[in-house]
């Protein structure tokens, strides 16, 4: 397909390119997404050979619904909505039999981390407090904060990602908000 | 000419095949097959082992038809077979068979419709490979063996004859089979084609049994490790190339113009003329005889020479 | 292969190639090996993606096998039919319908190959019996069936379709089977699938392809009454007859034989019963299931036909 799309266009041109069937486009996008696409799903499901078939199934489905991102917020963002998704799908179809056990995020208490120079600039410039509030809270309660703020994930799918009821989902989110409020204020 | 007499006797292969013996290899005994009232193969013995083994021989000598009997798509009339260790003639033992087969037909045909990598997926299906990802997979690996990832969804009527070859030669590796069983796979490709499929072939991991069949010498020089000669479907020769090459010597040699006594002569590239016979005149100059030299002898040993003197094969098209 | 230019872009901050101006490729590293405190980590995952100086430092730490592995697997299936626009978005439609319908992904695909099964042919069915239906509303009123198999008299323009019925399922079977309409026939043969569970599975959907949509028109005539149903045995007898038939000949001259021979029957019933439509009467319904019984049986006894393919 001789679109002449160049590697070095932005995401939104590429995307408009994905959307007018240029497969090119496509692996332009794959070059320059899918390694932290990697990285972020590997954080939250350990299983590899699940990870793979969600990456390939995220950039199968953004090959089928390019033409819907209307250019509101950022690509990535448009494609990591598309990603946890299939993720969520992959973990499901793989059957409650295979244990996915989340790579939780470490806390410098239990594993007697030092914080680099570098994470205390970052942390003392862009978050201060919060980063004390987040600490505070239980693995569990994390997960779920991440996986309903960050992730931008329903209740629901954020019970399939975590392998936890939705009700449960919820309860922990509410009772983390509780927290960092104390712990902010 | 009694030198000639002694090529023309068949020369024997290894040990005839006791019984469906278990094993890897591919051993055949005595096999014949009939068509109407041509016989296309004659009491032929036959055994392959690891490596590549060309099948040379001039066209309407019975290579498709032993290629077909051990790709266990045509069953002899008599015979005895062993491949991979089993007996095709029983169900069971033709779907082990085929469960370790790979086979590219001298014709073969793709629906019109087909793009390439749905081409693979269809075979890949045909192989019993029903999980969808080990599929994906396996179509990934075959198309970057044979070097197609960049036409994989394009039409297989948009492709070349060499893309279409190497695409034979892609749904033959679905599956990773141990024998493979290639008819004329360079057949009709340009000298570059040719090239490089050899080259494609030289380079699949070893391990695995290929058997290809051609009526081109060089074919059989460039990456065989044995080489069986089949005329008139008998089974004429069965060794290493240079083997071969070996039954012509001392028979074989060069002079500036054309003798008469020799069987066969040529001109050569350089100019002068090559003569193949039974004895050189007194003074000749001997050459090293090559594998050419030794197909042309048993070829012209079996039908009479062949005069018009055209460099290569008899090729009674 | 991978594009590297593809990892500067254009548009976002940071792409002309220096350092990232918020974080420093040693929290990238740290968050990619899983060294980071969760704040700063989920600080990392929010900001990698639009900033190309931080995706490169972390193209550095990533497995590039696994991603290039992913990459050709990727390219593989946007090349198959499934994949979506590209490939034609009826076929993947058609191929989740069969999965919502209990076929398996790999059975549809052997099917869809099937050239009995394409549009086109499906297309030429629905012609003809459009034709033949037409012609049946359009010949005049008549009595029904009903009257007709007691002896009243059928509406001329009935002839066509009753004649027909059958026929339709029966010339898919050598559409299907023929050697050169298959040209990948070998391949299928030399493979490990079982050619008899192949043959079953194709005869099955040829036939039901082209049966459903003739019972389902026989609605459409005047006075059908029971027909749609009563032409399903007669249907597969005729083709089973043919698919018998073509173990011991041709696929081509056994589907004749066999469509000759539902059209004498027609034509017998005709003269010596007074009516065509006899040949579907109950009688003949029991007649026609011994024939699908005795086709069948042949069929298991030449079944090793089956396995090596009709051109042998």
């Amino acid at each position: 397909m001789g679109h002449g799309m160049r590697a070095e266009a932005d995401d939104a041109a590429l995307l408009r390119g994905v959307a007018a069937g240029d497969e090119q486009a496509l692996t332009f996008l794959y070059d320059r997404h899918a390694a932290w696409m990697l990285a972020r799903m590997s954080r939250r499901c350990s299983a590899p050979d699940i990870v793979d078939q969600a990456l390939q199934d995220t950039f199968l489905a953004v090959w089928r619904q390019a033409g819907r991102y209307r250019g509101e917020g950022d690509v990535a963002a448009f494609i990591w909505g598309i990603g946890v998704r299939r993720l969520i799908d992959a973990i499901r179809r793989a059957g409650p039999a295979r244990p996915v056990v989340q790579a939780g995020w470490r806390r410098a208490a239990d594993h007697g981390l030092v914080r680099s120079a570098e994470e205390e600039v970052l942390l003392g410039i862009e978050h201060g407090s919060l980063s004390e509030a987040l600490a505070r809270l239980s693995p569990e309660l994390r997960a779920a904060i991440q996986a309903t703020v960050l992730d931008g994930l329903t209740c629901a799918e954020a019970g399939k990602l975590l392998g936890i009821p939705a009700g449960t989902v919820k309860s922990r989110c509410h009772r983390a908000r509780i927290v960092l409020r104390e712990a902010l204020s | 000419m009694e030198s000639v007499r002694a090529v023309r006797h068949e020369t024997r292969t290894r040990a005839p095949l006791t019984g469906v013996a278990g094993g890897t290899g591919v051993r055949v005994e005595q096999l014949t097959r009939r068509y109407g009232r041509t016989l296309a193969l004659d009491h032929v013995d036959l055994e392959v082992g690891p490596g590549i083994t060309g099948l040379l021989g001039p066209n309407g000598a019975g290579k498709t038809t032993l290629l077909s009997i051990l790709a266990t798509v045509a069953s002899p009339d008599c015979g005895r077979l062993s491949i991979l260790g089993h007996d095709p003639d029983e169900s069971s033992g033709r779907l082990a068979i085929r469960r370790s087969l790979g086979y590219l037909p001298q014709e073969l045909g793709y629906h019109r419709h087909f793009r390439v990598a749905a081409f693979l997926d269809y075979v890949a299906i045909l192989k019993e490979i029903t999980d969808g990802r080990r599929r994906h997979a396996e179509i990934a690996r075959v198309l970057a063996e044979t070097g197609l990832e960049a036409v994989a969804s394009k039409p297989i009527r948009t492709l070349s004859g060499g893309m279409r070859r190497r695409l034979g030669l892609a749904q033959a590796l679905l599956g990773d089979p141990s024998l493979l069983v290639l008819d004329e796979p360079a057949a009709g490709l340009d000298p570059e084609q040719r090239l490089r499929f050899r080259e494609m072939l030289s380079r699949l991991p070893t391990g695995r049994m290929v058997v290809l069949s051609t009526h081109q010498v060089d074919d059989v020089t460039a990456i065989c490790s044995s080489v069986v000669v089949l005329l008139a479907g008998r089974a004429r020769f069965s060794g290493t190339p240079g083997e071969l090459a070996a039954l012509a010597k001392g028979k074989v040699w060069a002079a500036a113009t054309r003798d008469a006594s020799a069987e066969l002569s040529w001109r050569a590239g350089d100019g002068s003329w090559r003569h193949i016979g039974p004895e050189p005149p007194s003074g000749a100059n001997l050459v090293t005889s090559t594998v050419e030299d030794g197909y042309l002898l048993l070829s012209g040993s079996a039908g009479g020479s062949d005069p018009s003197g055209t460099v290569g094969p008899r090729g009674a098209a | 292969m991978r594009d590297p230019a593809a990892m500067r872009d254009t548009a976002a901050p940071g792409s002309a190639g220096g350092a990232c101006p918020v974080i420093p490729p040693g929290l990238v590293t740290g968050y990619i090996r899983g060294l980071l405190e969760s704040a700063a980590a989920m600080s990392v995952e929010a900001h990698l993606p639009a900033c190309p100086a931080c995706r490169t430092v972390l193209a550095g730490e990533v497995d590039q096998t696994r991603l290039d592995r992913n990459r050709s697997v990727l390219v593989t299936r946007l090349a198959l039919p499934d994949a979506g626009p590209a490939g034609g978005g009826l076929a993947r439609l058609a191929e989740r319908l069969a999965a919502r319908c209990g076929v398996p992904v790999h059975v549809w695909r052997l099917l869809s190959v099937t050239p009995a099964l394409r549009r086109s042919w499906l297309a030429g069915v629905g012609l003809v019996l459009g034709t033949a239906i037409g012609a049946a509303r359009f010949a005049g009123p008549g009595t029904g069936l009903a009257t007709a198999a007691s002896g009243g008299a059928l509406p001329a323009g009935m002839l066509p379709f009753l004649i027909l019925a059958p026929l339709l399922p029966l010339a898919g079977v050598p559409v299907a089977f023929h050697p050169r309409l298959d040209p990948a026939a070998d391949l299928a043969t030399a493979a490990p699938v079982s050619g008899v569970w192949l043959f079953c599975v194709r005869s099955v959907a040829v036939i039901a392809a082209a049966l459903v949509p003739t019972s389902l028109a026989a609605f459409a005539l005047p006075g059908s009454g029971w027909l749609p149903l009563l032409i399903v045995l007669p249907a597969l007898a005729v083709s089973a007859g043919a698919l018998a038939l073509a173990t011991l000949v041709r696929p081509l001259p056994a589907a004749l034989s066999a469509g000759a021979g539902w059209v004498a029957a027609v034509c017998g019933a005709g003269l010596l019963a007074g009516s065509p439509v006899v040949a579907y009467a109950g009688a003949a319904q029991a007649a026609w299931f011994a024939v699908a019984v005795i086709a069948c049986c042949l069929l298991a006894v030449r079944h090793r036909v089956l396995e090596f393919g009709w051109s042998r």
